[in-house]
């Protein structure tokens, strides 16, 4: 359960100027990497990877997850002025808050979106610190049959709901299981697809796999994205901005609808940011009194918005950070600074390192109310940013991929495997893949392999183990349902539309 | 029917993925215990379910008219860009060890800048854009480099 001297011990930690400074920082660049179309959270983080190296454990994963927070608020500015979403999360804000800012308020439209995303974030931090403890004491109880069919889970789910199609997702997390594979098998030590290579013994790097995939992948989109924009040139204003709490307060049961809305679909590993805004924004329309006025620059539209993706980032960092399975791709990320920093997210990270995690809890409210803060006070500098060239940020950002591939190992054969998987998440994404299933494979499948054969080991090769166990059974039920219903969507849709 | 992008690129993770299995079934396969599956099985079976899962891919690509691209740009561009962009990403990581961090990135971010311009724009910046380009990258490199080195301590060649 919780355990309240350990707050005491985080807050030691995490009062610290350093440490405000770097949560400070990382909100500032995570509202840049927002509002910047094209630019998203997990790139953003990834890029910033390096920068934690040498931190302490909580001041590096706080300024990321100030990051994190940043950017997917940060998303609404380009949403509202550009009507392009900054961030995949900030797609349906775009739905009420540009009718808004067409109609000449602009200002007002970014007022609620800051004030929502703050309590949309502040609700899902108290959710994640009341949440995990006991989830992690929950899942001490696992062995090695539970370990593997929730790997087992988390991949199904993942791949049914990220990707355009289930074939291609489950492809996705398939790819990221196989280079998990690669190196030295943790049982026997024998050889797999090393091909002589003394670098890919130890495995494949999971940090420049990690940038690539999501950092150069991305850039290479970006630019091909100036193809399509030729000379295009982003200057927008803003009058003013007034944080518009009355609006919220007036509007509370769509920002707690959105609330619970958000955290609980962060929490559903694949789902991610855009299924929770737009999941939210459709409830709050079912409970509106004026539904009709959803999409022509109505309040409630952006409140559910902009409430519920901020409410899914600590949704989404609860199954990371207790089961070690991330709740969306930016959770990913999220998790590889963690592992830099040598902690294994998990529920033995609760018992090991409680000052860490708590830490981390505290992190994420400080980084919601700086969040606000800085949007709030430094709204037209953000503005001003959507006009930076994409031909000068996109070599800055391979820069910095290059830098913290680099500096992990300070070997070079990290920074080809770098360009590989930027390549590689360049024609993922391209074809409709995701790279999300990807790094959640990489990192489901080691526990998936693991444990498989550990559970096999303990029960003398008694496979019957993964479907005796009721927890072990239970996450293979989930995963049956999560392979079987979308298929049984499509058919039904394919009757439906024969039948029409 | 015909060959789109998509079906290709299904095509290609088939190729690579068949090479996958082959290795997998002529890989050393040594067990943990009598009740272990060896080192193999997994890579074995993770090869053969994305062969089949790419093949199936292929059919619905095939199946799929898909005779709009959802690309408003020539393919020919997009592929010079891109290649343009990875070969300077390529060449860039090839000699900064021997040419030394500052220098080989103000080489690889101007040249990447010009590219990205020339391709926004259909020709180089001008001598004066080109001198604030070179300025500007030759700041950040530096910046970078001190940055990573000493606060960081990250040692960049």
């Amino acid at each position: 359960m919780i355990d309240f001297t350990h707050y005491a011990d985080a807050l030691g930690l995490v009062l610290q100027v350093k440490v405000i400074i770097a949560i400070a920082g990382g909100t500032i660049l995570g509202i840049i990497f927002g509002a910047l179309p094209g630019l998203t959270a997990a790139m953003g983080i990834a890029v910033l990877l390096p920068l934690t190296y040498d931190m302490p454990p909580v001041m590096g994963f706080g300024m990321l997850l100030g990051t994190y927070c940043g950017a997917v608020s940060g998303g609404s500015i380009s949403a509202t002025l550009l009507n392009i979403p900054g961030t995949p999360s900030s797609v349906a804000t775009t739905l009420d808050a540009y009718p808004m800012a067409r109609k000449g308020e602009a200002g007002r439209a970014l007022g609620i979106a800051i004030a929502a995303s703050f309590v949309g974030g502040i609700f899902s931090s108290v959710v994640l610190s009341l949440a995990a403890p006991p989830i992690a004491e929950f899942a001490l109880k696992f062995g090695a049959a539970e370990y593997f069919s929730l790997a087992i889970f988390g991949l199904t789910i993942i791949a049914s709901v990220s990707g355009k199609s289930l074939a291609k997702g489950i492809v996705a997390g398939l790819i990221g299981v196989f280079v998990s594979l690669v190196g030295l098998d943790p049982t026997t030590g024998s050889a797999r697809y090393t091909f002589g290579e003394m670098s890919l013994l130890s495995g494949v790097a999971f940090l420049p796999a990690l940038i690539g995939l999501f950092a150069v992948g991305q850039a290479l989109t970006d630019a091909e994205e100036i193809l399509k924009r030729k000379g295009a040139s982003i200057q927008k204003q803003v009058s003013s901005v007034h944080l518009r709490f009355s609006t919220i307060l007036k509007r509370w049961k769509t920002v707690l609808l959105s609330c619970i809305v958000g955290t609980t679909v962060g929490a559903i590993p694949g789902a991610g940011g855009s299924v929770a805004s737009f999941v939210a924004y459709d409830q709050a329309r079912r409970i509106s009194k004026t539904p009709e006025k959803f999409g022509t620059g109505h309040d409630e539209g952006v409140i559910a918005s902009e409430t519920s993706n901020n409410a899914m980032t600590g949704g989404a960092i609860i199954p990371m950070i207790t089961l070690g399975v991330p709740g969306e791709a930016a959770a990913a990320v999220l998790m590889g600074g963690l592992m830099i920093q040598g902690l294994r997210p998990g529920p033995l990270l609760f018992t090991d390192q409680a000052d860490v995690v708590y830490g981390i809890f505290i992190a994420l409210f400080i980084a919601n109310i700086f969040m606000m803060l800085f949007q709030y006070f430094g709204i037209r500098v953000f503005v001003k940013v959507l006009a930076v060239p994409r031909s000068l940020l996109i070599p800055i950002i391979l820069l910095f991929c290059v830098i913290g591939s680099f500096g992990v190992s300070g070997n070079l054969f990290d920074v080809y495997l770098l360009l590989i998987f930027g390549v590689l998440g360049y024609f993922l994404n391209r074809f409709g893949y995701g790279t999300a299933p990807v790094v959640l494979g990489m990192i489901l499948g080691t526990v998936a392999e693991s444990e498989f054969r550990k559970g096999l080991i303990m029960f003398q090769g008694d496979w019957t183990v993964f479907f005796t166990r009721p927890i072990s059974l239970g996450f293979l039920a989930c995963a049956a349902i999560c392979t079987v219903l979308p298929l049984y969507q499509k058919w039904r849709d394919a009757r439906r539309t024969v039948s029409k | 029917m015909r060959l789109n992008g998509d079906s290709l690129f299904a095509t290609g993770l088939f190729a690579i993925f068949s090479f996958g299995t082959y290795q997998a079934m002529i890989m050393k396969d040594p067990k943990g215990g009598p009740a272990d599956v060896g080192a193999a099985f997994f890579p074995f079976w993770v090869c053969v379910f994305i062969q089949i899962l790419t093949v199936i891919i292929f059919i619905q690509s095939l199946r799929k008219n898909d005779k709009s691209s959802p690309y408003e740009v020539s393919a020919a561009r997009r592929f010079s860009l891109l290649t343009g962009i990875l070969l300077l990403l390529f060449g860039y990581i090839f000699v900064m060890d021997s040419i030394g961090f500052i220098i080989s990135s103000i080489i690889f971010l101007v040249s990447v800048h010009q590219l990205l311009v020339l391709f926004e724009t259909g020709k180089l910046s001008p001598l004066k854009g080109f001198a604030f380009s070179v300025l500007f990258f030759s700041s950040v490199s530096i910046l970078l480099y001190f940055m990573f080195n000493t606060v960081f301590r990250l040692a960049l060649p």
